[in-house]
């Protein structure tokens, strides 16, 4: 076991190295982040070039990655622009904990993202818990109920889900909710003028959740229904039946344990990517979380913190496969690591 | 009567009916498909759909998509323009049908590349096993780390603007339409190469495929003309499901600004146009946010049909 996960977080450390080498090359030719540095005019050549040094944005890209990766206080920085290293670097490099400084904000990149991080979880943990329990209600009536009206109409209403981009839910939300019945605000995590409150929150929240919920909903109760229907047609639930047991206690000691297991794995598989947030219905919503940092962040050009996004995703990612397989052991003795 | 006149009596049981035709095994599947009501559904919307982007592009000319006339932007949907104006002024109608052309032009491309890689992936991997398969496997994790439409941003900024646009049957297509084309194909082939592996590497082990080794066919030969046409149902079924993604995904990349670039319109850029008068002209994203779902809708009911008439015995639950 101890072997299996250190040979799995070796592979993790070289995978994420591969990983930040690709995204670091694409994205450091993607863009001019001094473009939009200047306010509305293009910045002067000699500003330019200033810049370009001060932003280490001079040397060539295989040693930007090297900076990035092992940080640059070993050497020194041409800041006057005579060729010559004069200042030492200051960079301490990702695997010390420094993702560089925002080219933005011109704060730590970590910082950035601790703003944004707080309110994007504040967005998707409702909706993943929304999404999980009642996934669970519907997908086991449903399951008990197989052809039903209720069930026909769940498989219906699935498929309608899985083939709407979530842009048009939540278009259709603010359409219906805050345009013409003027009821939920539709934009943002507070108003203005009302100031920060839970109430507040509370009532911004429920629009943007709502649209997450609608398509997440799709694909969690399609696999509790799947999941159950295995488990409630398989030889020990008849057992447990045939020995004149409860329909209860069947259902809930027999069958709901063993059913629950796949959405386990399905849950840890998608924790990770919570944390990225929901680019799309936070910028329909305005709220400042991580995927409207990374869109800004992208408009921009601000590589540091579209590094640092893509790292923590990916690194969590990893980190969450191999808690899900450990996890999944513990619940289900029959599967073996190697 | 007696007994013995009664058995003489009983009839000789008959072994079969009549035989049945022999149909082919494509007839049958052909047949099982027909039977899915709704993909015969699908397919008939899908039909209405692509009729309506030839159509509409034969009575409109692609120089009405873009005719603009500001003294009627931002109009609600009237007698002479069904789907209303955006805001300069421009028909939406004219701008769905030829934005339909591109947002599928783009869906099938990127699912042929897509399907490609996957299946190039998926067949090497699972062929040639050892260093080979490890490598790939990886590269296969590593592109499923990262959360898909952060990559695809990042990738269309990268290619953005970097091809030029073409001239191809006197029309010309943006060099975005391309990229699109590309960076989707190229983030979605994890899942279908996963498949394909693992079913060459059952289907390696397989008597006739060490038959045509022990006959001295080569490498290319056995995948090409054994392993290959036995994976083929689950490919078609990834094929045609990814046709919808790859569109919605479109849309998305459209949507935030970093997809089809004008002249070329697609549904994703249109959505882009009203993103920000959601308030004053919800038609604006409303007519091409429903022709995307109808379309991805019934392509999806196409491949839920393609699954079961391939495989009866597949599991229908998901």
């Amino acid at each position: 076991m101890t072997k299996y996960v250190i040979r799995r977080l070796i592979q993790a450390f070289f995978l994420l190295f591969i990983i930040s080498i690709v995204v670091f090359v694409l994205m450091n030719e993607s863009g001019d982040p001094l473009a939009t540095m200047g306010g509305r005019q293009p910045p002067r050549p000699e500003d330019r070039a200033r810049l370009e040094r001060q932003l280490g944005l001079d040397k060539p890209v295989m040693v930007r990655y090297i900076y990035w990766l092992i940080g640059n206080d070993w050497t020194e920085v041409d800041v006057d622009g005579d060729g010559e290293g004069d200042t030492p670097g200051t960079k301490k490099g990702v695997i010390r904990g420094d993702f560089g400084d925002s080219f933005r904000t011109r704060q730590p990149a970590l910082d950035v993202i601790w703003d944004y991080l707080p309110n994007t979880l504040r967005l998707m943990i409702p909706a993943q818990v929304l999404i999980v329990v009642v996934a669970l209600f519907i997908g086991i009536y449903s399951a008990l109920n197989q052809y039903s009206i209720f069930d026909n109409i769940l498989t219906g209403f699935a498929f309608v889900a899985f083939s709407m981009p979530i842009f048009f839910v939540a278009l259709a939300l603010i359409h219906i909710f805050s345009v013409e019945l003027d009821m939920l605000p539709a934009s943002g995590m507070y108003d203005p003028i009302k100031g920060e409150s839970t109430s507040e929150l509370i009532k911004h929240l429920i629009l943007p959740v709502g649209s997450l919920v609608l398509i997440g909903l799709a694909k969690y109760s399609r696999y509790v229904r799947a999941s159950m229907l295995e488990v409630i047609n398989s030889d020990y639930i008849r057992t447990a039946k045939s020995k004149g047991l409860r329909e209860s206690t069947v259902l809930f000691t027999h069958a709901f344990r063993n059913a629950i297991l796949p959405i386990v794995t399905l849950i840890g598989l998608d924790i990770p990517f919570l944390l990225a947030g929901a680019v799309v219905t936070e910028n329909i919503f305005a709220w400042p979380g991580m995927g409207r940092l990374f869109l800004e962040s992208i408009n921009r050009s601000d590589f540091p913190v579209l590094m640092c996004i893509l790292m923590m995703t990916a690194a969590a990612v990893v980190v969450f496969q191999l808690l899900t397989d450990l996890v999944y052991t513990m619940l289900d003795p029959r599967i073996r690591l190697s | 009567m007696t007994t013995a006149e009664n058995i003489s009596r009983v009839e000789p049981i008959k072994l079969k009916e009549e035989e049945p035709a022999a149909i082919s095994p494509r007839r049958l599947i052909f047949r099982r498909f027909l039977r899915h009501r709704m993909a015969v559904m699908g397919t008939i919307i899908l039909f209405g759909v692509i009729l309506y982007v030839t159509i509409g592009s034969i009575i409109y000319t692609e120089a009405d998509s873009n005719f603009n006339n500001t003294s009627i932007k931002l109009e609600g949907p009237s007698q002479e323009h069904p789907f209303g104006t955006d805001r300069v002024g421009r028909d939406v109608m004219i701008r769905t049908i030829y934005g339909g052309q591109i947002s599928l032009l783009i869906g099938v491309s990127a699912m042929l590349v897509g399907v490609s890689i996957g299946t190039l992936v998926g067949a090497v991997s699972g062929f040639y096993g050892s260093i080979l398969d490890s490598f790939l496997g990886r590269v296969t994790e590593a592109m499923l780390s990262i959360p898909n439409l952060l990559i695809l941003l990042v990738a269309a900024k990268f290619l953005g603007g970097r091809i030029r646009d073409l001239d191809l049957f006197g029309r010309t297509f943006s060099g975005s339409v391309v990229v699109i084309i590309l960076i989707v194909g190229f983030t979605s082939w994890m899942e279908l190469s996963r498949i394909v592996r693992a079913n060459v590497l059952s289907l390696k082990e397989r008597e006739f495929v060490i038959a045509a080794r022990s006959i001295g066919a080569s490498n290319l030969r056995i995948i090409k003309s054994h392993i290959l046409p036995n994976t083929l149902a689950p490919i078609i079924v990834a094929a045609t499901l990814s046709i919808g993604a790859a569109i919605i995904t479109e849309a998305y990349i459209s949507y935030f600004g970093l997809g089809v670039q004008l002249p070329s319109a697609s549904w994703g850029n249109i959505l882009n146009d009203g993103r920000t008068q959601v308030r004053q002209a919800p038609w604006l994203w409303i007519s091409p946010s429903v022709l995307i779902i109808l379309t991805v809708l019934s392509i999806n009911f196409v491949g839920d049909g393609l699954r079961d008439a391939f495989d009866p015995q597949s599991d229908k639950t998901v």
